[in-house]
């Protein structure tokens, strides 16, 4: 199966999970997603400008990329796309992830479906030097939008990176885990299609 | 079964491998004893009056399908169990059988919140001090005596990973856990406990203690159960 033809199982609601690498070619599956979707009911929800060198990636492919998304930074320092909020990571989280959320509801209240997507919240962590509390919060904000048919949301990780509780708990909320096995090929390592658990995505 | 276990879902881009029984010829063979149909072993343990059973599951697997047996089976038997959800956890099951056609319906079951934010079923009470045990421990009870003794003695914890989350790399404070909480809330006399662990989440010291402390000890494989413990001798059945 190829990913576009993926992306079309994908239920409003859903929370998908996409565990990449340092070498995978995770910015095409970033690119398909808006493409399929559209950029124009993206959010893209960016830690510490995690999407610059994944625009650079397929820009240098000669990929066209999106030019006026709209974006929350959380942190970092390129104004690119239609940034609506920037909150401070080194701030006390209690801070920034309530001015987060508060934000993120009001665009799934204005608008008639978004897909979000969030660009290495892993990251985090470590900011917040593995602070625990910190790890149940924002695994736990994740799950406050599971089922919300208003939309749909990806999370890159990078697995090699990230805190290995923080993934688990991410893996267990989320319906769909696809895992980067391959440089350009996906595995469903969870799916609510059980059977479907396994099988390999083609992203090219 | 065989095919099932040996397919390459479980093998090869597992990222947290768990120690299996199949690499001897007799660990093959005590998974082929073991390993049984997921109805079949949780509609036997539903029929037990008493007793602790540790539910562990993969984070990638699916728990909530174990979840709906039990919830399903003592509906049958007329019994409406009591649900503790630590850190919406509940919600989380919920929705994940939702996106696989099923709706489980919790409306009138008694839930007792720890931490979390979304309130589902029939919710009895908020617990939100977890790591002062006495207290949590005081206010749990207070709460429990609003649920039905019948749904009392009929317990489902969801997230006990994320209950001692904070604490789980600290041996000190999970056997004070160990003795204060875990041995107490789900106390054995005539009463019945399903622990939901994600084993990739917990540490061993968490999920050693918790497999000592409890009669029967499940783990999820796709739409199987292993059965790692359960009391007797022959053969470890059920």
């Amino acid at each position: 199966m190829n990913f576009e033809e993926y992306l079309s199982k994908v239920s409003p609601g859903e929370l998908v999970l996409i565990e990449h690498t340092s070498l995978s070619t995770h910015p095409l599956a970033f690119h398909k997603i808006g493409e399929k979707y559209g950029w124009d009911r993206a959010l893209l929800v960016d830690i510490i400008d995690s999407s610059l060198p994944v625009l650079r990636w397929l820009r240098l492919s000669g990929i066209n990329t999106p030019q006026d998304v709209m974006r929350i930074k959380v942190g970092g320092v390129s104004n690119w796309g239609n940034v609506i909020l920037e909150v401070d990571p080194h701030k006390d989280p209690g801070i920034f992830l309530s001015k987060f959320s508060r934000k993120i509801r009001e665009v799934y209240s204005k608008n008639d479906f978004t897909v979000t997507i969030l660009m290495n919240p892993e990251r985090l962590i470590p900011l917040q030097n593995g602070n625990r509390h910190f790890i149940l919060n924002i695994s736990g904000m994740a799950s406050v939008f599971l089922g919300n048919p208003k939309r749909v949301a990806f999370y890159f990780v990078n697995r090699e990176m990230a805190d290995k509780m923080y993934l688990a708990l991410l893996e267990e909320a989320f319906t769909r885990v696809l895992v980067f096995t391959e440089k350009t090929r996906l595995t469903v390592l969870k799916s609510p299609e059980m059977e479907e658990e396994g099988g390999e995505i083609e992203l090219d | 079964m065989t095919q099932l276990l040996f397919s390459t879902k479980f093998f090869p881009f597992l990222k947290h491998p768990l120690p299996r029984l199949t690499t001897t010829l007799y660990g093959i063979h005590l998974i082929l004893k073991r390993v049984k149909d997921m109805n079949t072993i949780i509609s036997r343990l539903l029929d037990l009056s008493e007793g602790i059973i540790l539910v562990e599951y993969p984070s990638t697997s699916h728990p909530e399908l174990v979840f709906l047996e039990i919830v399903k089976g003592w509906k049958k038997r007329g019994i409406t169990p009591l649900i503790v959800d630590i850190r919406d956890t509940l919600h989380i099951f919920l929705q994940n059988l939702h996106f696989k056609g099923i709706e489980l319906k919790v409306d009138d079951v008694p839930v007792i919140k720890e931490r979390g934010m979304i309130k589902v079923g029939s919710v009895v009470g908020h617990v939100d001090v977890i790591e002062d045990f006495e207290y949590h421990l005081a206010t749990y009870g207070q709460i429990a005596a609003r649920a039905p003794p019948e749904s009392r003695a009929h317990t489902i914890v969801l997230g006990m990973e994320k209950f001692s989350f904070t604490f789980m790399d600290n041996p000190p404070k999970l056997e004070r856990y160990f003795e204060t909480v875990t041995r107490k809330y789900v106390s054995t006399e005539g009463r019945i406990g399903f622990l939901f662990l994600n084993l990739n989440v917990a540490s061993e010291y968490l999920r050693k203690g918790l497999e000592q402390d409890s009669e029967y000890v499940l783990r999820v494989e796709g739409r199987k159960v292993q059965v790692l413990k359960s009391p007797g001798v022959i053969e470890n059945e059920l």
